[in-house]
């Protein structure tokens, strides 16, 4: 049991996850003259194997069960699942369901936006408790998030609510994007002051943060076909936007796993 | 009685923690008593009259500064040294926890079990 443990272990640590993402960008650059993996929708479906990791994290052992650092935990973990099916989603929505294009990639938009809120929520949590702020601030965060989550079915549901959305619509997002990413990194930042033992899970969610804000601005700047004014391939724009959004899963699985078993007296469980 | 038999109340609501001192205190010969909030801690430290306290400070309802402030205008309880054991890392809730009366203050990540019994020994032979 505990080799089968120490082996999965191995999967998440960071050489592991390093090795995995060269793999993807070789498969994606090399496989079939670079275009294979673009043209069938299989750098989304890569995403797959990223839901299958999270998934395992979810159900690892964590070293504590204190309320606060399990309600944290609780929170991200399931919005983190949400992340890694956003790709699967883009799959489906392309290859199977053959949506609008702006559509699906706007609506990937606002899937980083929504995982964004959520540190928020998460972190909202642990800072209401410590700060013995009332519940409106979480009324509050979790009102903009069902917003959000609306926001983000509606567009695949009915074209008319994509018409009625104005051109600058996506820039919004973006815009969102960005300053809600700073808000979550200084969060996350103080988080690790306030309570060291997120400070090595910090170290990771703070650069998976910054990817995931890097996927939306190659995500939105795909959509605009930004790739043909810099002489690259179309495909380039999609690999670039899916490297950066995979290196942002592989940064939370190895943070993840440093919540799994922090340091000092959880080294004894 | 012996510095074996003394008695601790531990203030933890993080079962896995709790185990490990069970086991860890157990083997030292130390009897244990456990609260989960800081309600019942303060119940527990009038009713169990413990040598020791070991005190976390999140605590779901009454939290550790609370403990903290009840126990030294109890007459009874007001000597009975506390060390605190929290993941709460800023100076300013160490400073806050230290003018509430703490003896000790520790961070979860940042010691071992083997310090906080160290710990708890030394205030044993302090007292």
């Amino acid at each position: 049991m505990k080799t089968s443990t120490s082996f999965i272990e191995k999967i998440f640590s960071p050489y592991a996850l390093i090795a995995l993402n060269i793999v993807i960008v070789l498969i994606c650059e090399f496989l079939g003259g670079g275009t294979y993996m673009a043209e069938t929708g299989f750098v989304h479906a890569i995403a797959v194997v990223f839901v299958g990791l999270i998934i395992i994290r979810i159900f690892s052992d964590y070293a504590f069960s204190d309320y606060i650092l399990r309600g944290f935990l609780k929170i991200q973990l399931t919005f983190f699942l949400f992340l890694g099916f956003v790709h699967i989603y883009e799959y489906f929505a392309e290859h199977v369901f053959i949506m609008r294009e702006d559509v699906v990639q706007l609506t990937v938009m606002a899937s980083y936006f929504v995982w964004l809120i959520s540190i928020f929520l998460a972190l909202g949590f642990v800072f209401r408790i410590y700060y013995k702020k009332s519940p409106a601030v979480m009324a509050l965060l979790w009102a903009i998030f069902a917003l959000c989550i609306v926001g983000l079915i509606a567009p695949s549901v009915s074209d008319a609510v994509v018409a009625w959305f104005p051109l600058w619509f996506p820039k919004l997002i973006l815009t969102g994007i960005v300053v809600v990413g700073i808000l979550g990194i200084w969060a996350l930042k103080k988080l690790a002051v306030i309570m060291p033992v997120f400070r090595e899970y910090s170290y990771y969610a703070i650069p998976a943060t910054i990817f995931l804000v890097l996927a939306s601005f190659s995500e939105y700047y795909e959509s605009v076909g930004v790739s043909h004014l810099i002489g690259a391939s179309e495909f380039q724009g999609l690999y670039i936007s899916h490297y950066t959004i995979y290196i942002c899963l592989s940064l939370l699985l190895v943070g993840f796993g440093k919540l799994k078993k922090p340091k000092g007296i959880y080294e004894e469980m | 009685m012996t510095e074996q038999q003394k008695k601790i109340l531990i203030v933890e609501d993080d079962m896995h923690i709790v185990k490990i001192y069970e086991i860890i205190f157990a083997k030292e010969g130390y009897q244990t008593v456990f609260a989960v909030t800081g309600d019942e801690a303060i119940e527990k430290v009038v009713s169990e009259k413990p040598d020791i306290v070991i005190l976390d400070l999140m605590l779901p309802g009454k939290d550790g500064f609370f403990f903290l402030e009840e126990i030294k205008k109890i007459t009874s309880t007001i000597k009975i040294p506390v060390i605190v054991l929290s993941n709460l890392g800023q100076k300013i809730d160490i400073d806050r926890a230290i003018r509430l009366g703490a003896d000790e203050y520790m961070i979860k990540v940042n010691h071992s079990m083997k310090d906080v019994l160290g710990s708890v020994k030394n205030c044993l032979q302090a007292v």
